[in-house]
């Protein structure tokens, strides 16, 4: 049965609906496989047409196979190591020169290629039609057009598909791309004429209303405001949907608190230990789910329609001047707006980055944006100190959310800079950024893709933290030494510290305890501040804010929590993506020491400013 | 009608060139080949950055970002107007 798997490699440009290829042809049977050569895991999946079964094997996007960034070294290598049967290369209808200059520098690498084109169905919204069958006489490899969006024409391929396994391995491209595979000059001419040959382009309308929308979102006096306009509406729709669920969740999960611990103490469990699992365990990871689900669910599905519509590379487009003066890429404007969702995704991300130096400056400063993890505690310390009443509150919270991220862009923008005339000097790479159209999304599917692949997985994550942290919190605020508890010798401990920059020992320790997972640091507080075992149920904003008050928060204490949780050491899956990521210890403990130094100066300089002004 | 040589940067918004022959020596030009700014294609900038920088031309059917020192390696044959 597995020795009859054929391997297929899925290759293409960056946008020529790869992935979504890739998804429609695998589902969920997917997984991350180890390639030899490199140590880099790879997205695989495995499906079956008629008789056969496949493994297929997404490979990065990529130009051309002459690597100019680490993505495209992959790609290289895994098609020069000859693992698989067969690639698949994937070109878009609607530029098809571009795909089949990669088809040409594929198929002289050897090896059984066929020549896949995707979106025939937007190109045809366009006015282009493509002959396949005349592109497979003239690239002289099998050819089928599909659309992956639409899941049309998949027949099609895999019949080509088993044509090209059908014939023997050609040894060397004896075809069209001989002599031409390292020259796009002469590979572009060719395909300019095989082009000719099998496109038909009617009109070529379409594109006009596109620049008109990006003349708009790239305006001089419209670019920035959308932009922020835009955060801003994420962060209403967030803030304002996650609510009444959070609420409903909290009080469904505290419900089974007593239910738990009486069946525990049913099967014979000693008290200590039913209660370190119901008070500590329990209730620290009900309090993070019922705090994070809500607005992840919402979120993620928002920020991945921005993503699949094509709006982030403008973005990254109207950024590019900013970063370039910061000694940095464009393409971390990109990096930086994925660490949005999730710091330890986007360090992966930063593969798209050419130049290691500005990979790396990328790398260290990607942690200032708050990923989703942080979201619930600076929602929640926004909306109890800075609260605006009534209908206009969400509104409030909102705009100040997206001022905080504007503080965070700031802040990666002059740590680049910093790093760029210090420790990371360079020759300033160069940079292409390609601006895809505009795609609608598809909804359902958006949905279904945004909840499996990241609010679960992050939440799955978190869950997993938050239970021993909570079992850590209790023990420590259970067992005493000389009659002081584990506990509050820890936070004494911290005490000072966190007094100067604003804060106090016990949201230092939460924020030392956090270290696997932001998301647990609000919740852990609580406990400390609450360790007495007088709360039976998790409080309500509004309780909260009374409870914290009363252990000596003030304006200025939120204000430098809200910073140091924009700016400290990023979280352990982060710090070792890092380190995956650039293989040094040393520039693993720069991603940690920079922003907490930073954290620490900015926290320093806010609390002496609002105490000389009297706050 | 005369043809001047310019590069693509000195392109306004909105006007297009003819790409003029030239080596690929630099890595970044290598690139830039491979995307498809290949000599003899006609480009269009179509976009420029809040900032004016970078911009971004049209070339085989996409649209590509580039800023200025890398938009400067490319020489083109301006089709100067009357």
């Amino acid at each position: 049965m597995s020795e009859e798997t054929a391997v297929l490699a899925l290759c293409g440009n960056p946008n020529v609906g790869k992935s979504t290829l890739f998804n429609a042809l695998t589902g969920l049977r997917q997984h991350t496989g180890n390639w030899p050569g490199k140590t880099v895991g790879l997205a695989e999946g495995e499906c079956r047409h008629g008789e056969r079964s496949y493994r297929i094997v997404d490979l990065p996007g990529t130009y051309s196979l002459f690597a100019h960034s680490k993505e495209e070294e992959i790609a290289r290598d895994f098609i020069e190591a000859k693992n698989a049967d067969a690639a698949i290369v994937i070109c878009d209808a609607t530029c098809l020169e571009r795909g089949l200059n990669l088809a040409m520098q594929v198929m002289s690498r050897g090896g059984r290629t066929v020549i896949c084109v995707n979106l025939m169905d937007e190109a045809e919204k366009r006015g282009i039609s493509v002959d396949i069958a005349e592109l497979e006489r003239l690239m002289g490899v099998p050819a089928a057009g599909i659309s992956a969006r639409g899941e049309t024409g998949l027949d099609g391929l895999f019949e080509a598909i088993e044509r090209a396994l059908d014939t023997p391995e050609a040894d060397k491209c004896d075809n069209i791309c001989t002599g031409c595979a390292d020259c796009p000059h002469k590979a572009f001419c060719i395909a300019e004429n095989i082009v000719r040959a099998c496109v038909e382009k009617r009109r070529s309308t379409g594109d006009e209303k596109q620049l008109k929308i990006d003349k708009v979102l790239t305006g001089k006096y419209t670019a920035i405001p959308i932009m922020l306009i835009l955060l801003a509406i994420v962060f209403y729709i967030t803030l304002e949907g996650a609510n009444y669920p959070s609420q409903w969740l909290s009080a469904l999960l505290f419900r089974l608190e007593k239910p738990i611990h009486s069946a525990l103490c049913a099967i014979g469990l000693p008290e200590v230990i039913t209660a370190a699992v119901s008070k500590g365990a329990y209730r620290v990871l009900a309090w993070v789910v019922s705090v994070m689900l809500p607005p992840m669910a919402i979120f993620f599905p928002l920020f991945t329609f921005l993503e699949e519509l094509g709006y982030l590379p403008r973005a990254a487009f109207n950024m590019d001047n900013a970063f370039k003066k910061s000694g940095a890429c464009g393409k971390q404007a990109l990096t930086m707006l994925m660490g949005l969702g999730c710091n330890a995704a986007a360090a992966v991300g930063c593969r798209i980055i050419d130049s290691p130096r500005e990979r790396i400056i990328a790398l260290v400063t990607n942690c200032f944006m708050p990923c989703n993890g942080r979201f619930p505690a600076l929602i929640a310390v926004l909306s109890m100190f800075f609260a605006f009443s009534g209908a206009l509150g969400g509104i409030g919270a909102a705009l100040l959310l997206t001022g905080l991220i504007v503080l965070g862009v700031l802040a990666t923008l002059l740590s680049s800079r910093l790093l760029s005339i210090t420790i990371l000097k360079g020759q300033r790479s160069s940079f292409t950024l390609e601006l895809p159209p505009f795609r609608a999304p598809r909804i359902g599917r958006l949905i279904v893709r945004s909840v499996l692949d990241r609010t679960l997985f992050v939440l799955g994550r978190a869950a997993a933290v938050a239970a021993p942290a909570g079992l850590i919190i209790y023990i420590l605020a259970n067992v005493s030494i000389n009659g002081a508890t584990l506990l509050s010798i820890c936070t004494e401990l911290l005490e000072p510290v966190g007094r100067v920059i604003g804060l106090d020992g016990t949201i230092l320790i939460s924020f030392v305890l956090g270290f696997p997972a932001n998301e647990i640091v609000l919740p852990i507080a609580i406990m400390a501040y609450t360790a007495s075992g007088s709360l039976e149920s998790l409080p309500a904003l509004n309780d909260m804010r009374e409870l914290l008050v009363m252990h000596g928060w003030s304006i200025k204490t939120a204000v430098c929590f809200l910073i140091f949780c924009l700016m400290h050491w990023p979280c352990s899956t982060t710090l070792m993506t890092i380190k995956k990521e650039t293989g040094s210890i040393k520039w693993t403990l720069l991603a940690f020491a920079l922003p907490t130094v930073l954290g620490f100066v900015m926290c320093l300089a806010a609390n002496m400013i609002m105490t000389a002004v009297g706050l | 009608m005369a043809a001047v040589t310019t590069n693509l940067w000195e392109l306004g918004v909105g006007s297009s060139a003819r790409i003029k022959p030239y080596n690929a020596s630099l890595p970044m030009v290598r690139r830039l080949m491979d995307i498809g700014f290949t000599e003899g294609t006609e480009v269009k900038c179509v976009l420029a950055a809040p900032s004016g920088e970078p911009k971004a031309y049209l070339v085989r059917g996409s649209v590509i970002a580039l800023r200025r020192e890398d938009a400067q390696l490319i020489e083109t044959a301006a089709r100067t107007l009357q």
